[in-house]
């Protein structure tokens, strides 16, 4: 371990002395992410590697490296670079919707599908009326709700809601991913998870809808808006059947090659979702599925995906802890803190609810909300979304508080998951 | 086209050419092997994917795609400094080391000299005012590609002191050439720091940058990690070495080159790092090789007759120091005076070098050492698929 700490400091203080050298010039902020991104794998790993000393899942340290060298703290990496480097996030992204898929087992699902569905079901409820009833309650404490109509604070405050019964399915991958845990606690929260992605965005496209008059003050609520969320929906599906279709003749047929087939598929998915404006993730969850449960070829593919994955879900974590807004985060740590606890209440307490209405174990009434805190890409989408959707001050005000939020929320997530995995003893890898 | 698109191209091609590379039902014509184990086919697929014919890698995409190229810079510099392990070559007869050498130096001088003297005299303007063309011309002019030796040997079961000793020259002379190619760039680089304005700094700096990056590598590959972090690493260490290189405007091959050697003297890490590179070697192959056909900018008129004289006096170069090893070098067995003709294989390393001059310094100077690369690899693929199968019958080595 001491050689792994000893390295890390190395190869930072190295990167200090080389990034003090500035050339400018053409090219030099792709030479410089370049350098970069090396930089930010090995010290990204190694930090991951020291903090599963202390029995935390290794994505935290990959977080924390990348917000301890991203532009905000030792700024290493600028936030142009980071900009540079974020172009891997769709591939990382549909890679780990590739594997939730995978790991996606209707024989082990159909069991727990009345207390899935009951969950997700529990959890938007209560998440949505917590957030609505906390902003209608206390809206002269968010400044830029101060002056506002009560439809004006209803539609924040569903709003609010909305962006906050979102998590993300890449922290839940990564932890299942590293713990190798499996049994009924880790297939629920599988389950929840990939569900609950498909229902999230439904959900916040129906509440936006209605929302957003409210705060813009128009008259009609624009329900094609929803219909052409339901319509990407059913389009992104029925694409990423065929994905899985074709990823299951290669893995059937040709079997070589398999990381350079998969990064190259995935790729070509993901131009085609741009050019028919389809959801990346879930194109790749639905193959991931058909894969998994429509043949045989669910262990090779998982099998392929873990060849490449581990450089991957490391840049990816390590880059988005160096995006996250830090100085945001300072300037609204208050009311983020409050938004974090309110999430955390309304987690447990629908989650606990689905529990006790299914007669469910102890472990998932006590220790299930754990795996839904994290938040990261899927928050952070929508929370834009909200900023087009409604512009001016009060969708920057939503906005930069969730985005506040997601820091808190992202830092707790992985560490609270792999307790409740510990905890529920289904964890396999010797950590 | 977007760079995604781009290289989603340029991954479906690599993977259809990793699936067929080297395929023994496609070598058997034997006019037709050295073109294709040289490569030749990837570096026509990429012409017909580039901006010469059908624009679906255009210029935007490959100018998108260059970090990638200067990864697999980066690769073929870190394989090949961990091969010099000095335990292992030491186990050589002394003079091994001693006739590569002075082959390569002295194919070095002639092409140096010859490419010098023509294009100060009838050559471009642009190159005659650029003495550092010429000199990495002439670098990757004085390397040998192993690949068609290591073919030859393997397929033919060949066993014998003169096989042994090309495997050996073919795998060990491009060192002189990174050497110099490193020393050049360091030289000829520009703009100047406050701190680091003169030409011995900079080379001083990229020897230094390199061995802290192979210390604190093997510091750390002391440590057990598995299969999949040790590839992790290894990517880590290509990227970020050949990145440092890229942002210092210092070579990338010639620092993950002093990086691997740092590396390479230490047994046990070497190893496993030696392992995964092995992995990634014909993919990163054929991804240079297509990429070199996707940004080949042939200026037909102006070069044709400067590759013809490249390719002249690199046979001259490389015959003479195959002649004047040869004669003056003993290495314990009668080595026959045309020896050089074994040593005209061309390939990986010297792309490598040329993409590294064309990254830094472009224009017609990069057009025109890549132009004189890719027609000297399939001119000299060709050409050793057979003279190296003649001189090792004359020899009695093959039957």
């Amino acid at each position: 371990m001491n050689r792994i700490v000893v390295s890390a400091i190395l190869v930072l203080l190295l990167m200090l002395f080389l990034t003090r050298i500035d050339f400018g010039g053409d090219g030099h902020v792709m030479a410089e992410s370049m350098m970069a991104l090396g930089f930010t794998l090995v010290v990204a790993y190694l930090a991951g590697k020291m903090i599963e000393r202390f029995k935390l899942p290794k994505i935290t340290g990959y977080l924390i490296a990348g917000i301890l060298i991203g532009p905000y703290f030792l700024n290493l990496l600028s936030v142009e670079v980071v900009k540079n480097l974020q172009l891997i996030d769709n591939i990382a992204l549909s890679l780990i919707a590739l594997t939730a898929g995978g790991e996606f087992r209707f024989s082990a699902i159909k069991k727990q599908l009345r207390l899935i569905n009951s969950a997700i079901f529990w959890q938007i409820i209560i998440v949505i009326l917590l957030f609505t009833a906390f902003v209608l309650a206390y809206f002269k404490k968010i400044s830029f709700l101060q002056n506002e109509s009560f439809l004006v604070i209803l539609g924040a405050g569903m709003l609010f809601g909305a962006l906050s019964i979102a998590k993300s399915p890449a922290t839940t991958i990564a932890v299942i991913a590293e713990t190798r845990a499996k049994g009924p606690f880790t297939d629920f929260v599988l389950g929840v998870t990939v569900f609950k992605d498909v229902v999230v965005v439904i959900i916040f496209s129906i509440i936006i809808a209605f929302a957003k008059p409210m705060i813009m003050r128009e008259e009609q609520i624009q329900l094609i808006y929803v219909l052409n969320v339901f319509i990407e929906i059913i389009l992104s599906m029925i694409f990423g059947i065929a994905a899985g279709g074709i990823i299951l003749l290669y893995l059937k047929y040709i079997k070589e090659q398999k990381v350079l087939f998969l990064l190259g598929f995935i790729i070509f998915c993901i131009e085609i979702s741009h050019i028919f404006q389809l959801e990346v993730i879930l194109i790749f969850m639905v193959a991931g599925i058909f894969v998994q449960n429509f043949s045989r070829a669910g262990q090779p593919l998982i099998e392929a995906i873990e060849e490449v994955s581990l450089p991957i879900f490391v840049t990816f974590f390590a880059i988005a802890g160096a995006s996250l807004k830090l100085p945001v985060f300072l300037e609204n740590w208050k009311l983020a803190l409050y938004l974090v606890t309110l999430r955390l209440i309304g987690t447990y307490l629908g989650t606990n609810i689905a529990g006790r209405v299914n007669r469910s174990g102890d472990q998932i009434k006590k220790y299930g909300w754990m795996g839904f805190v994290g938040q990261a890409g899927l928050t952070l989408g929508l929370a834009t979304l909200t900023l087009k959707q409604i512009p001016g001050p009060i969708g920057i005000g939503i906005s930069t508080l969730i985005i506040s939020s997601i820091t808190l929320n992202q830092i707790i997530g992985p560490v609270l998951f792999k307790f409740s995995l510990h905890k529920s003893g289904e964890v396999r890898a010797n950590n | 086209m977007t760079p995604f698109l781009g290289l989603l191209l340029i991954l479906v091609t690599t993977f259809i050419g990793v699936r067929f590379f080297g395929r023994s039902t496609v070598l058997k014509a034997p006019l037709l092997s050295g073109l294709i184990m040289s490569g030749v086919p990837y570096i026509l697929i990429g012409v017909i994917l580039g901006p010469r014919m059908f624009n679906f890698l255009n210029d935007d995409v490959i100018i998108h795609l260059k970090p990638l190229i200067s990864m697999a810079i980066g690769w073929v510099g870190l394989l090949f400094g961990l091969q010099l392990r000095w335990r292992n070559i030491r186990r050589f007869p002394g003079n091994y080391v001693l006739f590569t050498s002075v082959q390569s130096l002295v194919s070095f001088m002639i092409i140096f000299l010859g490419m010098g003297a023509i294009l100060h005299f009838i050559g471009h303007p642009s190159l005659r005012s650029r003495p550092e063309a010429i000199l990495i011309l002439a670098a990757l002019g004085s390397m040998t590609a192993p690949l068609s030796i290591g073919r030859i040997i393997i397929e033919k079961k060949v066993k014998g002191r003169l096989a042994h000793l090309l495997q050996f020259v073919s795998s060990l002379d491009s060192i002189w050439g990174i050497i110099i190619a490193g020393i050049t760039m360091a030289i000829y680089h520009s703009p100047a720091l406050r701190w680091i304005s003169g030409q011995w700094q900079w080379i001083l700096l990229s020897i230094i940058i390199s061995i802290v990056i192979g210390v604190i590598f093997r510091f750390l590959f002391s440590t057990r990690f598995g299969q999949d972090e040790t590839f992790l690493i290894v990517l880590g260490l290509i990227i970020f070495s050949s990145g440092v290189g890229f942002y210092l405007r210092l070579s990338p091959i010639f620092i993950t080159m002093v990086v691997g050697i740092t590396m390479a003297q230490f047994h046990r890490e070497t190893d496993k790092v030696m392992r995964v590179l092995h992995m990634a070697e014909k993919p990163t192959y054929v991804f240079l090789l297509v990429f070199a056909g996707a940004s080949w900018n042939f200026h037909f008129g102006e070069e044709i007759l400067l590759i013809v004289a490249f390719i002249v006096i690199r046979f001259l170069g490389k015959y003479a120091g195959g002649w004047i090893s040869a004669r003056r070098i003993d290495c314990g067995f009668p080595i026959p005076r045309n020896v050089g003709k074994a040593l005209l294989s061309f390939g990986g390393v010297s792309l490598a070098l040329a993409f590294n001059f064309q990254l830094f310094y472009g224009g017609f100077m990069g057009d025109f050492l890549m132009s004189a690369t890719i027609l000297a690899i399939l001119f000299f693929d060709e050409y050793t698929a057979v003279s190296i199968r003649h001189i090792l019958q004359r020899q009695g080595e093959l039957t």
